[in-house]
């Protein structure tokens, strides 16, 4: 770790807060320090700008005068809701069906392969450890045009970029 | 634990009767739902009374909410349907080939205007934390930029972030924050006593 | 006790099918295919009007649909109720979408546009052959008894599919996309449905040809592709301009009626870089590369391997 990404012993008991807004916190750590937040004004007021940077990044920081307020009057004026939920475990068991699924995944991947002994050895993929910047915008007109069969729906995906050479094929063709 | 396992402890809280967890979420969502609710919703004043009686309606239905959806699609559901009941009610024109197609029409129309949402106080002060935002992340080292990228617009998980970023899920965690607190420290400014005055 | 409405699972969690629930074994191909057929056959043939929920990470859009179904005269029309103002009218083979924006409105034209809940091939009994199907147990959506269906691949090289169809009309009431650990990788969902109702006399339609076509056939083909994935064959060459590009390329599609894999050709005016893409949760896979003096780019939702395999196999003819 570089020298200044040492943190003093105060700011790593912060940081709580910001991991509980992204939800990596464990559950039993993390229900006593949202007791903390419920109670303490400075720390929601914090809870309140993280959100606010949140939805400005994303486009969202929309000033809404007076929703604010109307919202909190709105609430006081409910009845308390009261309906505790006894804590479900959190583990998901995967259905059955997909772990049979996906340990014969692996060896029909290799079966087809090796089953075509005329055919170059399928391409090694080296991915570089570099991220590639390239604009979203010079996919989309692929992803539209690819769209047009496989949904009507027209959805725009976060994509991620590496570059990757291929090894086994002669003189990158 | 994901974003939407936080929700799930807030929504505990809240049958649980901690009000104030709710105000955490409508805090985390509110501007989710009034950028929602403006794209079917025209009038801003509309806009806001969906968005109260969206959340108000949420509230209420706490208890129905059986934690097997993540909270926000359940919201986003709730939103979408009051929205509806609203247009409804108000009979809104529908969009027809024919309608388009005719010559007779100009083009100079101004039913499919962007909706006017803020009052131009509030627009100007959308810009300008828009704009501190942005500053505030161009201006963070390069560490701390990727990582509260990769959080906020990628929606990547620490664990995610980590391997990506090639360090320990703390180090992720720790540049989240700080990279948080330097933003925040830049828009305090601007958004001066407004964020002081009801908590 | 299940609610009455519909809830759409959490992107993050695993469809919660629980072991017991799933008979063990897949149908024989025979029930399958049937069980098959007849959502496929639903989807195109029936008249129904209702509002969906699509729902792919964080994108989430509501549609309102009315499918008219029977006859020459089948004909879909969509209407956006979030985001912008959007109508697509889709026919066989190709669709129009008028798109408010600004202060007037923008026509599109796309080939083809399959969409929920039309979602299984013609020919759906041939998907027994890449996937084993298992029925589920009972459940209601929009307020309708459904039976869930679960795709599962026989191999690594297509996402799964899991499907409730409406137990009268076989009608997919939600239908959603899973990856290998059975997590939804996108979901359709009606929220509200009406089956067999007769369409309001809607305004005649405009005619969807015009003089100028989106795309013509292929004359010449630069490159081969020597190995595909089992199941998969192409079912669209055309060569045609991409939106907002002014460049015409070659757009193959290849598909084993469910997933599909585009393969666009074009000339490689400066060296191409070799550049793989994934979306969040690998969704969708992206391969570019140069074939002597072409640039390819294979694009599908599909697993990696799927996507790897039609790219490292093509060569030049």
């Amino acid at each position: 770790m570089l020298q200044h990404e040492q943190i003093s012993p105060g700011e790593a008991e912060q940081e709580w807060l910001s991991a509980l807004l992204d939800g990596e916190i464990d559950d039993v750590e993390g229900d006593r320090l949202l007791g903390r937040l419920s109670q303490d004004p400075a720390l929601a007021r914090r809870w309140a700008e993280y959100c606010l940077i949140g939805d400005a990044l994303r486009g969202d920081a929309l000033v809404q005068p007076g929703l604010e307020d109307r919202l909190h009057t709105a609430l006081a004026a409910e009845p308390t809701v009261l309906a505790p939920v006894r804590r479900r475990s959190r583990q998901y068991t995967r259905p059955v069906v997909w772990t049979a699924a996906a340990a014969a995944v692996a060896a029909v991947t290799w079966t087809i392969w090796t089953a075509l002994p005329e055919h170059p050895a399928p391409a090694q993929m080296a991915a570089r450890p570099e991220a590639v910047m390239i604009q979203a915008s010079h996919v989309m007109p692929y992803l539209h045009a690819h769209q047009d069969f496989s949904q009507g729906v027209v959805a725009q995906p976060e994509m991620r970029f590496t570059h990757v050479s291929l090894v086994g094929l002669e003189g990158g063709r | 634990m994901t974003d939407r396992d936080a929700d799930l402890l807030l929504v505990e809280r809240v049958r649980n009767g901690d009000k104030r967890a709710f105000e955490l979420l409508m805090e985390k969502y509110r501007r989710k739902i009034g950028r929602l609710l403006s794209r079917m919703v025209r009038d801003p004043e509309e806009v806001e009374d969906i968005a109260q009686e969206t959340f108000i309606k949420a509230y209420r239905a706490l208890p129905q909410f059986r934690g097997d959806a993540a909270f926000y699609t359940w919201l986003y559901r709730i939103a979408v349907n009051t929205a509806k009941n609203h247009l409804a009610a108000r009979n809104r024109e529908r969009l027809t080939v024919s309608d388009v197609m005719s010559e007779d029409e100009e083009g100079g129309e101004d039913r499919y205007a962007a909706p006017d949402i803020d009052t131009p106080d509030a627009h100007l002060l959308s810009k300008q934390i828009a704009y501190a935002v942005n500053e505030a992340v161009e201006a963070l080292p390069e560490e701390l930029r990727t990582a509260i990228t990769l959080r906020e617009i990628e929606g990547m998980s620490y664990e995610d972030i980590a391997t990506f970023m090639g360090c320990p899920i703390g180090t992720v965690r720790s540049r989240i924050f700080r990279a948080r607190e330097a933003i925040a420290a830049k828009l305090r400014p601007i958004l001066g006593t407004s964020e002081d005055q009801r908590w | 006790m299940k609610p009455a409405a519909c809830w759409l699972t959490g992107l993050t969690t695993p469809v919660l099918l629980a072991a017991g629930a799933l008979a063990a074994q897949p149908l024989p191909n025979q029930e399958a295919a049937l069980w098959l057929q007849r959502m496929a056959d639903s989807a195109r043939r029936l008249s129904y009007e209702g509002v969906f929920v699509f729902n792919q990470g964080d994108v989430m859009h509501t549609l309102h649909i009315v499918n008219r179904g029977t006859g020459p005269l089948k004909e879909s029309l969509l209407t956006s109720l979030d985001g912008n103002r959007r109508e697509v009218i889709c026919r066989q083979g190709e669709s129009l979408s008028l798109v408010a924006e600004g202060g007037g409105v923008r026509t599109e034209r796309r080939l083809n546009s399959r969409h929920f809940p039309d979602l299984l091939p013609a020919n759906a009994a041939s998907l027994t052959n890449w996937y084993a199907v298992r029925l589920g147990e009972m459940d209601r959506v929009a307020g309708l008894d459904c039976r869930w269906l679960q795709l599962t691949p026989k191999d690594a090289y297509r996402w799964g599919y899991v499907l409730c169809a409406e137990s009268a009309s076989h009608l997919p009431l939600k239908a959603m996309m899973v990856n290998e650990a059975g997590r939804p990788l996108l979901q359709y969902a009606f929220t509200e449905v009406r089956i067999g109702t007769s369409p309001r006399a809607g305004n005649p339609s405009r005619n969807l040809r015009s003089t100028d076509p989106l795309a013509r056939g292929v004359p010449t083909e630069p490159v081969t592709v020597r190995q595909l994935p089992p199941g998969y064959t192409r079912v669209a060459a055309v060569k045609r301009k991409l939106p907002n590009r002014p460049n015409e390329v070659e757009h193959w599609v290849y598909s084993d009626g469910l997933t599909h894999i585009s393969l666009f050709i074009e000339p490689a005016t400066r060296p191409v870089e070799t550049v793989r893409g994934e979306s969040a949760k690998g969704m969708l896979n992206l391969l570019t590369r140069q074939v002597g003096n072409w640039q390819v780019t294979v694009l599908g939702d599909a697993p990696w391997p799927a996507v790897e395999a039609i790219a490292t196999s093509i060569a030049e003819r």
